[in-house]
């Protein structure tokens, strides 16, 4: 079993870290006003509140087409075909796209891939 | 709702764990398109603005805290660099704040669950309470609430939070299997003993284990609730990988005794001071002929991925996304240290490298 041995001790004693940035979490401003960055938050959960409701509701009718009946245990459970979670994709982009566009004016880019497509080749 | 933490197989996450209702997941789904879209996507541009917007006021890249405050300051006059900041963080936040919120319905049963799948093999999990984990690694390392060591059922909250962090490439461990599959071994092809140093949660670790069934694997690192979870997720997948935890600046191995060593993305996240020395464990314990491969940020004499994280990335990743180690770590001459302890490195062409990693063999026939 590992323990701390003295030399790691005196390794560990030895580190500054007083300077670092970072070491503490910090709650930043970007806006002049404050209050701005809360509403950037506030609108970002709200798109994620929007999604789920179009995701359940987007269950609850391939379900109900299936079954003709759910519970919410039916939801919780359900499993979605590759062919849905594509689909939802689709729909969830266009959702950030739309609903999002307009926070980078003239500067927003178009989706470029998965950003870490370089490490999968 | 269910309270079972088994690995369910339900949407594109594959075998990570299912977040506890249908509405978490479909809130992290939302979040990791976010990242995609908003964030990656956005980023070039929202670099250059800043890097524009910063010298036109004459304002310098100090990785300090007074420096920090004061692009904060004239970041206010650069819309896009400031909509780029506040989304990257406010997504941050928000995403962890649903992991843990979705954890946290269940935490009782997931902490007796993971008391449970210590006992259980395959494989093997070793963690010493008594262990007092050093000021350094206590850090909220990209603003995990409690960090890697801080709440015993941090894995969870990692494998969840980490899923949206790579913007889906880790559904289903794709990442971590291709990089176990384009793992360089050691030029003699003797695959028999592994080691995967700062495993977190051991996706790549049980990777390897794939890729080399008849070998012993192990993954270490320093945070228990970490290696516990990550033999809960092997227990679960039927992967026979022995974790522990361990520093990875002390590792407790004979010399000489593995034959391929790993590292992903462990080194910028630890202070420069460690980084020499789990440089020279690495040499330690792999024996001659074996090979050290390491998938990490760039450093001063290279850019691996074409990403400048000396810019003003790097400083504001660092100040407001609690990532305090990596300005020095692309500052350090990684690459120098390695070469400088014995390695030799198998390719030197950036482009290979940004491929295969930093492929390091300790020379046959040295101790």
């Amino acid at each position: 079993m590992m323990t701390n041995n003295e030399e790691l001790k005196e390794l560990y004693s030895k580190l500054d870290l007083s300077e670092l940035i970072g070491m503490e979490r910090s709650a930043p401003s970007y806006y002049r006003d404050p209050m701005i960055d809360r509403l950037v938050e506030v609108v970002l959960l709200l798109g994620a509140e929007v999604w789920s409701s179009r995701s359940r509701q987007k269950i609850i009718e391939q379900l109900l087409a299936e079954n003709g009946q759910i519970t919410p245990k039916d939801i919780e459970k359900f499993v979605p075909s590759s062919a849905f979670s594509k689909q939802e994709e689709v729909e969830r982009k266009q959702l950030i796209r739309r609903l999002y566009k307009s926070l980078y004016g003239n500067d927003f880019v178009e989706e470029g891939g998965n950003f870490f497509d370089w490490l999968m080749q | 709702m269910t309270t079972s933490s088994s690995l369910v197989k339900r949407g594109r996450r594959g075998q990570a764990p299912a977040p506890l209702t249908q509405g978490d997941e479909a809130a992290l789904d939302f979040f990791t398109d976010v990242k995609n879209q908003l964030l990656y996507a956005q980023m070039p541009t929202a670099m250059s603005r800043a890097a524009s917007g910063l010298k036109k006021k004459g304002i310098p890249l100090e990785r300090t805290t007074k420096g920090v405050a004061a692009i904060r300051e004239a970041v206010h006059d650069i819309p896009t660099a400031a909509t780029w900041l506040r989304m990257m963080r406010s997504s941050q936040d928000i995403n962890w704040n649903r992991c843990v919120e979705s954890v946290d319905r269940a935490r009782d049963q997931l902490l007796r669950d993971l008391d449970d799948a210590d006992k259980q093999g395959p494989g093997s999990v070793t963690y010493d309470p008594t262990f007092e984990v050093p000021d350094y690694a206590k850090v909220e390392i990209h603003t995990q609430p409690g960090g890697y060591v801080g709440d015993p059922l941090a894995g969870y909250v990692f494998d969840l939070g980490t899923g949206v962090f790579y913007g889906g490439a880790a559904y289903q461990d794709r990442l971590h299997r291709r990089l176990a599959e384009k793992t360089e071994i050691p030029l003699d092809q003797k695959v028999e003993r592994v080691m995967d140093i700062g495993c977190s949660i051991g996706q790549y670790t049980c990777g390897l284990k794939e890729r080399f069934p008849a070998a012993e694997v192990w993954g270490s690192d320093i945070s228990a609730p970490l290696v516990r979870y990550a033999h809960k997720r092997a227990v679960d997948n039927n992967h026979d990988v022995h974790f522990a935890q361990m520093p990875a600046e002390a590792l407790d191995y004979d010399d000489s005794s593995f034959d391929l060593v790993t590292a992903y993305i462990l080194f910028h996240e630890v202070p420069v001071a460690i980084t020499d020395r789990i440089v020279q464990e690495v040499y330690r314990i792999l024996r001659p002929g074996g090979t050290f491969v390491i998938w990490d940020f760039p450093s001063d004499d290279d850019n691996l991925d074409g990403l400048d994280y000396t810019g003003f990335l790097g400083v504001m990743d660092a100040a407001d996304n609690c990532e305090p180690y990596s300005n020095d770590f692309v500052r350090c001459g990684f690459d120098k240290k390695l070469k400088s302890t014995g390695f030799q490195f198998r390719y030197t062409d950036p482009e290979v490298v940004a491929r295969l990693g930093r492929v390091c063999d300790k020379p046959a026939g040295t101790k």
